[in-house]
């Protein structure tokens, strides 16, 4: 099969869709760049380069650079999807969110239900997310605890190019809002990804490790910082499950609880913000529906209650790593 | 352009059908039978059918809170209309939006808002899906002299401009926002704020509805033809307060009266066709009465329909899940 | 008797296997081993199975602990022909490593050995390994299967024959939009397959569907086969257990999709997490289910199968070997006394995937009849 890196497959995911689907249409800041220049079209293809090429097979009219109007750009998408188009509209950094999050928060996710079951809002927003990168604090937040908590959008975080381009395929094609979130710091991984177009469903969580002692649940970039401690941790004799969210909302909850009850200690690695985030969520749902098969309190491994710092020192202190993993596995072991 | 006599019956019962809603409404709020908030349009019903008479089902609005006469005038349906204010399952958005959310996608209508200046850049999208499709429609976008300020106005004029969109912006100006008076918190000039993005505009007297219209015609039809997006700045004046119970306190008695004696839309109309010899005055006090019954039933139907179940609750926030 | 020690290493099971690990030793030091017996457990990302010792001995250090992952050609245990001191196997261990550490991993590793090539335009993928050979063998995997259905058998046979393994269309890495999925049709696409790399003095060895398909081609390549294998074949029975099939398709989550596979084998556990998610990922390309729905149809009419091809192969001229296994939950077990002319194999404590389950048999009756 062949290799492909996650900025690829995400582009291969738009292209492919965009070909099959003539009502699909992209938006947002430089996803192409260089309108209103005489320098080259296509300049930049999205900040990070994700949407490079795509003017090339699709022209102005179906990917369309916008104004810096974060509030137009979410609203416009939004009623273009209302009426008849499946728009996938780049908000650029999720920390730009507070500038638009009318949008999104009153808006597109109550259409469905203020109108009485009527609209049908099939809008995907494409969104960079996390730190690592030295962006500072007003570049590098997670923010989707925030999204995940409001009713009437999805939320969906793959972890590497396969999931990114099945998930995104399958957010094109879901007729609810979807909120789709690419770790900025994952563009350049790897993995064998078919050609052909495919479609993962939501709400189906990843193993991609087997074992008894111990659950790691992660999410986004913190599935390989829990890949790689689970490969420490059984060097040790300890055998742990690694669970791969995919999507917050809606949540595998079966695949949770299933593994909490096998090993009944579990750890959840989340990089955003600890108050209220996905760890938390996840630690009461257990402690509800599955109390009485733990063996340990439910530990929750996120950065400190703080901005994301800008010093390399710091940032690399902030971010969660397999080191705070395994230490912590090991405490609730013994 | 004259228009002609089914035309004028059409505008009429428009403006007839939205004041006896709202009058209705106002009086059945005070008895305390409604529920939530509600934000009446009598004095406005001008701008409305003015404005959508130019349009068709396809065509798209988006309204505001204030945004009962929007929707009668693009064509939803009184009775569940009514139903909906008291929050009853056969309630054109199944009793779960209320006053402030009132929508029907099937005659183009993006819904009521409760955020002010919400749902303006909507009518971008909907602009938007008409450009690519190459759909030779229009989407119009209500909002008030208080909405005008928000930056949610501006990017949606700016963005309009740019993607040169079939868009046309319509500030109802009735001289409020909430309690403040637009000459306090509207710098400038609105029709040239519209300008500076580029935007054809017009000023009218939203208390005439020929004016509103005939205007309303040209710009409509200039954007159906390509020539981009438009502002049109209506003056009209509201009768009631912001919210039914405001005690409107910060207006004289002298200009409310005024107001119900010199700027009504429907006398202002009657006595134009009247004079002109186009309507029998007759004819017109009989559409009063059939709205005031067509009203009175709805009421009626509506205090006796049922709530939603307990498990409509929970409907209806996906599609699947 | 010498003091010859003889390093037993962590097997290459398909040509994507990179490591593996020891699950459990299931014999002790000092054992008498012979040739062919079960040594250890083995689990790879793909498959957990038992390694048989290649060679008789007795164990003499087992130096590969359970539960570490180890890369393919490390030194796993020594055996030899009789007690030795330990002086001698600790020399021997360390030379062993050190030349170990300083091979390179050959680069063919990270090659991706799958080739594709037009048949009919469709874009057909398949695996060769093996050439010069005077035989050829080709492998035809079953319904919903693919051409890693083989690891087991396709490379411990390429010392013997050029083996190609192809995968249908509808499935694997193969074309995925079918205009209909008769046998007749996905038989025609063999044929061509077998022409265009002109395979001749071939055996064909057809698994479920697949063997359905090897008999039908017949016709278009009688002068190339030379031999027929066919493994738990369709089209001897009337019955099939057609909800296999219909859940097979249904199925879009891994709990759903084990509790299918479950019904393939004898042992369950043989089937892995990533043995699951590879099967999904195939079915959840576009159009996949709808090939897999079309050639269902194929297969069964009203609950029973639509295809016979008892005569076919009664009428066969050329040597036909037919292997089951005994606990068979996709179809049933033919009564052998109605094949006449034909080599039948029923193979104990088997479900319906004898060359993986019970592949040392299999390739046995592939090698010498």
């Amino acid at each position: 099969m062949p290799i492909k890196s996650y900025k690829e497959a995400i582009n291969e995911a738009i292209a492919q869709e965009m070909k099959r689907d003539e009502n699909v249409i992209l938006i947002g800041e430089d996803v192409a760049g260089g309108a209103g220049t005489n320098g080259e079209q296509d300049a930049w293809g999205g900040v990070m380069g994700v949407t490079k090429g795509l003017l090339s097979q699709f022209g102005r009219e179906r990917i369309i650079d916008t104004p810096i109007t974060e509030t137009a750009i979410l609203g416009m998408a939004s009623g273009a999807a209302l009426t008849g188009l499946r728009p996938i509209a780049e908000l650029m950094f999720v920390d730009f969110m507070g500038v638009c999050f009318d949008q999104i928060l009153n808006q597109t996710a109550k259409f469905r239900y203020m109108f009485g079951g009527k609209a049908i809002t099939p809008l995907t927003i494409r969104t960079m997310y996390g730190g690592g990168v030295r962006a500072a604090s007003q570049h590098s937040q997670c923010l989707y605890p925030i999204f995940t908590h409001v009713p009437g959008i999805k939320v969906v975080i793959p972890s590497g190019p396969y999931d990114a381009k099945g998930l995104l395929i399958k957010s094109i094609r879901d007729n609810d809002p979807v909120i789709f979130l690419e770790h900025k710091a994952m563009y350049d991984l790897t993995e064998d990804v078919p050609d052909e177009s495919y479609v993962i469903p939501f709400g189906e969580a990843n193993f991609t490790r087997e074992g008894k002692d111990i659950t790691l649940i992660g999410m986004g970039k913190t599935v390989s910082l829990c890949n790689n401690a689970a490969d420490l941790l059984k060097k040790d004799g300890v055998h742990a499950t690694v669970l791969d969210l995919r999507t917050l909302s809606p949540l595998d909850e079966d695949s949770i609880l299933e593994s909490a009850e096998e090993t009944g200690r579990i750890i959840i690695v989340d990089e955003s913000s600890p108050r209220c985030n996905i760890a938390t969520d996840i630690s009461a749902l257990i402690c509800d529906k599955s109390f009485s098969y733990l063996k340990a309190p439910i530990k929750m491994i996120s950065p400190p209650h703080t901005p994301v710092p800008f010093s390399p020192f710091l940032e690399d202190i902030y971010m969660p790593d397999e080191q705070a993993i395994i230490s912590t596995a090991k405490k609730i072991l013994n | 352009m004259q228009l002609n006599r089914e035309d004028l019956l059409k505008a009429y019962k428009g403006m007839s059908l939205i004041r006896e809603f709202d009058e209705a409404v106002h009086e059945e709020f005070a008895t305390g039978s409604l529920p939530g908030f509600v934000h009446l349009y009598v004095g406005e019903e001008a701008s409305a059918m003015g404005v959508c008479m130019n349009l068709d089902d396809i065509d798209t609005i988006a309204s505001n809170h204030r945004g009962h006469g929007h929707c009668i005038a693009k064509g939803c349906d009184t009775t569940t209309m009514m139903k909906e204010l008291y929050g009853k399952k056969d309630g054109i958005c199944g009793g779960k939006g209320g006053s402030m959310h009132i929508a029907d996608l099937s005659k183009g209508m993006l819904g009521a808002n409760g955020i002010v200046g919400g749902g303006t850049p909507l009518i971008c999208g909907a602009a938007l899906t008409y450009k690519t499709k190459k759909m030779p429609n229009v989407s119009v976008g209500f909002f008030g002299d208080g909405a005008s300020n928000q930056g949610s106005i501006a990017e949606s004029m700016n963005m309009a401009s740019v993607l040169n969109l079939p868009a046309v912006f319509v500030c109802e100006d009735n001289g409020f926002a909430e309690s403040t008076g637009s000459s306090y918190g509207v710098a400038g000039n609105l029709v040239e704020r519209g300008n500076a993005f580029g935007l054809r505009t017009a000023k009218v007297d939203g208390t005439d509805f020929f004016a509103v219209y005939e205007t309303a015609k040209e710009i409509i039809d200039g954007s159906r033809n390509g020539e981009g997006p438009a502002l049109i700045h209506v003056e009209t004046n509201r009768v009631y307060g912001h919210f039914e119970g405001d005690a409107i306190t910060y207006r004289t008695d002298e200009e409310t009266e005024d107001i119900k004696m010199n700027k009504d839309p429907l006398k202002i109309f009657k006595a134009k066709v009247t004079e002109a010899g186009l309507l029998e005055a007759s004819q017109l006090e009989e559409i009063d009465k059939e709205s005031n019954k067509k009203i009175k039933q709805a009421i009626i139907e509506s205090k006796e329909a049922d709530f939603p179940k307990e498990a409509d609750l929970l409907t209806d926030v996906y599609i699947n899940y | 008797m010498s003091d010859k020690i003889l390093p037993i290493t962590m097997p290459k099971w398909g040509l994507t296997m990179k490591e593996g690990v020891i699950v459990s030793w299931l014999k002790e030091v000092g054992d008498e081993i012979k040739k062919g017996d079960n040594l250890v457990e083995i689990e790879t990302e793909k498959v957990v199975n038992e390694f048989e010792s290649p060679e008789s001995g007795i164990l003499l250090k087992k130096i590969a602990e359970e539960n570490i992952k180890l890369n393919v050609g490390s030194l796993i245990g020594i055996l030899g022909e009789k007690i030795v001191d330990d002086n001698s196997i600790n020399e021997f261990v360390k030379e062993f490593q050190s030349n170990f550490q300083n091979q390179n991993i050959s680069e063919e590793d990270d090659i991706d050995l799958n080739k594709k090539i037009m048949i009919k335009d469709l874009e057909i993928n398949y695996m060769q390994i093996g050439e010069d050979k005077e035989k050829n063998i080709l492998f035809i995997h079953g319904f919903g299967g693919d051409l890693n259905n083989w690891v087991f058998n396709q490379e411990s046979l390429s010392n013997t024959f050029n083996t190609y393994a192809l995968d249908l269309p509808g499935h694997g890495l193969s074309h995925k939009i079918i205009e209909e999925g008769s046998i007749f049709y996905l038989a025609s696409i063999v044929s061509e397959f077998c022409k265009e790399l002109s395979l001749n003095n071939l055996t064909l060895v057809g698994h479920s569907l697949g063997a359905g398909i090897a008999i039908c081609a017949n016709e278009n390549i009688q002068d190339l086969i030379e031999r027929f294998i066919l493994i738990s074949p369709i089209g001897l029975t009337k019955e099939i257990n057609k909800s296999y099939l219909d859940n097979f398709i249904i199925a879009d989550s891994r709990r759903d999709l084990k509790k299918v596979l479950e019904e393939l084998y004898f042992d369950p556990s043989v089937i892995t997490r990533d043995m699951i998610n590879e099967v999904l990922k195939i079915k959840r390309i576009d159009n996949s289910v709808n090939a897999l729905s079309l050639i269902k149809d194929e297969i069964i009419n009203e609950g029973n199968q639509k295809n016979n091809y008892i005569k076919k192969i009664e009428e066969l001229e050329i040597p036909v070997n037919i292997i089951i296994g005994s606990n068979d939950k996709i179809i049933p077990n033919i009564d052998a006394s109605q094949l006449k002319k034909i080599n039948y194999f029923k193979l104990e404590n088997c479900g319906h995937m004898p060359h993986i389950e019970k592949s040392k048999e299999v390739n046995e009756i592939i090698l010498t009849k």
